[in-house]
């Protein structure tokens, strides 16, 4: 693969975000290829130098772009790592199925009080903007999430930390669904 | 370590090579542009020209953003292409929206003589009058999703209080505007005049020129 098709997928990859192609697919020079479960498919992100990440921007005093609502954005990507990452010694992606009620479960245990639809609305508003960016994949028709291929450029140098906030979140109350 | 930027990167000593990927990652992943004075690598032209080097493997670019600021933006080339293939390109509904915030934050000042030529932060801001009232873009809900999306972007940024008559934010577009290249402003700034005024002679000469093929890069 030549210096200009690398700059076109890497273009491309900034405009549309992680790219799922044929597992066929060469994987474009300085871009993480991630094989989905069942392998016809992967995932094509690029990988910075250095692994370098946006939260060198507050080093500088700079900002990213706002997340909306990013206090609840947050506490249900952390409620689906719970959820999603059994084995906390292993990479987090790309994890196991949860349901979309154990992930609300969580969420709503990291700031408890605010009733159902409260956290219904905020969850699948967070649910939502977390799949648009492909930190979570959601699927609204099976109620199930998982994590997204963002999760796989988590530098291993924040996996400690990572794993750390895992280990103090609570798990998810049994409930009526018991479909793993 | 990535193979694309290995030969730029290793015959750096460790504190150039942390200035240049931090600059990287100020142009890349930054809301604003980013400036000189705090990064050493964008005001050290052999740094800066790397820079541009790491920039364009990725189908980026440097672009000067006033005095002493910088920002990336993609190559005028990776654009076309983009477009030809269609990745990336805004869906109908989200080019509508962002086209009524240009129109009325940035086109009908300026042609007013209350926005200079070429620039695109705009203090006057598109009200919810404009979009929802006066505009032909059909479906509130839809729309909102839209907005939601460019803001998301960074193609448009909420402003309060704006509009005396009805609720809602209001819209200017957005730090993302920033990032254009010279030649993208231009096509914007053409695009602009054939939106809002096609029956101009200004709008006759963009057609033809466009339609023979001369270079709009």
């Amino acid at each position: 693969m030549s210096d200009a098709d690398a700059a076109l997928w890497w273009a491309r990859a900034r405009a549309e975000g992680p790219l799922r192609m044929p597992s066929a697919t060469r994987t474009p020079a300085g871009m993480l290829r991630l094989v989905e479960r069942g392998g016809e498919h992967c995932w094509l992100l690029p990988r910075p130098p250095d692994d370098v990440t946006p939260a060198v921007l507050r080093e500088l005093g700079m900002q990213a772009l706002a997340v909306e609502f990013p206090n609840e954005t947050r506490r249900v990507l952390a409620a689906a790592l719970r959820c999603c990452w059994p084995d906390a010694q292993t990479s987090p992606w790309p994890g196991q199925l949860a349901t979309v009620r154990e992930v609300l479960d969580v969420f709503d245990q990291l700031a408890p009080g605010r009733g159902e639809e409260a956290v219904h609305r905020l969850g699948t508003a967070a649910l939502r903007r977390l799949h648009a960016s492909r930190w979570l994949d959601v699927d609204n028709e099976a109620r199930r999430v998982g994590l997204g291929p963002r999760v796989a450029t988590w530098p291993d140098q924040d996996l400690p930390a990572l794993r750390e906030l895992r280990g103090e979140l609570p798990s998810p109350r049994p409930g009526p669904e018991r479909n793993r | 370590m990535s193979r694309l930027f290995d030969d730029l990167l290793q015959p750096l000593g460790d504190k150039q090579r942390d200035a240049l990927v931090a600059a990287w990652a100020a142009l890349e992943y930054g809301s604003e542009p980013a400036s000189e004075a705090a990064l050493p690598a964008l005001r050290d032209a052999a740094l800066r020209h790397s820079l541009d080097q790491m920039l364009h493997r990725t189908g980026r670019t440097l672009i000067h953003a006033g005095a002493y600021l910088w920002t990336s933006g993609y190559r005028d080339d990776i654009a076309a292409e983009l477009k030809t293939n269609g990745w990336g390109v805004l869906p109908p509904l989200e080019r509508a929206a962002l086209t009524l915030v240009l129109i009325h934050s940035v086109a009908i000042p300026r042609a007013e003589g209350r926005l200079a030529e070429d620039v695109w932060e705009s203090p006057h801001p598109t009200t919810p009058t404009h979009l929802r009232k006066l505009s032909q873009v059909h479906g509130q809900r839809r729309l909102s999703d839209a907005l939601q999306w460019l803001r998301a972007a960074g193609l448009v940024r909420v402003v309060r209080g704006a509009d005396p008559e009805m609720a809602g934010a209001s819209y200017v577009p957005g730090p993302a505007l920033g990032r254009l290249t010279p030649a993208a402003r231009q096509r914007l700034q053409e695009n602009l005049i054939l939106a809002v005024g096609p029956d101009t002679a200004l709008a006759t000469a963009i057609t033809v020129r466009r339609n023979l093929g001369r270079p709009q890069q």
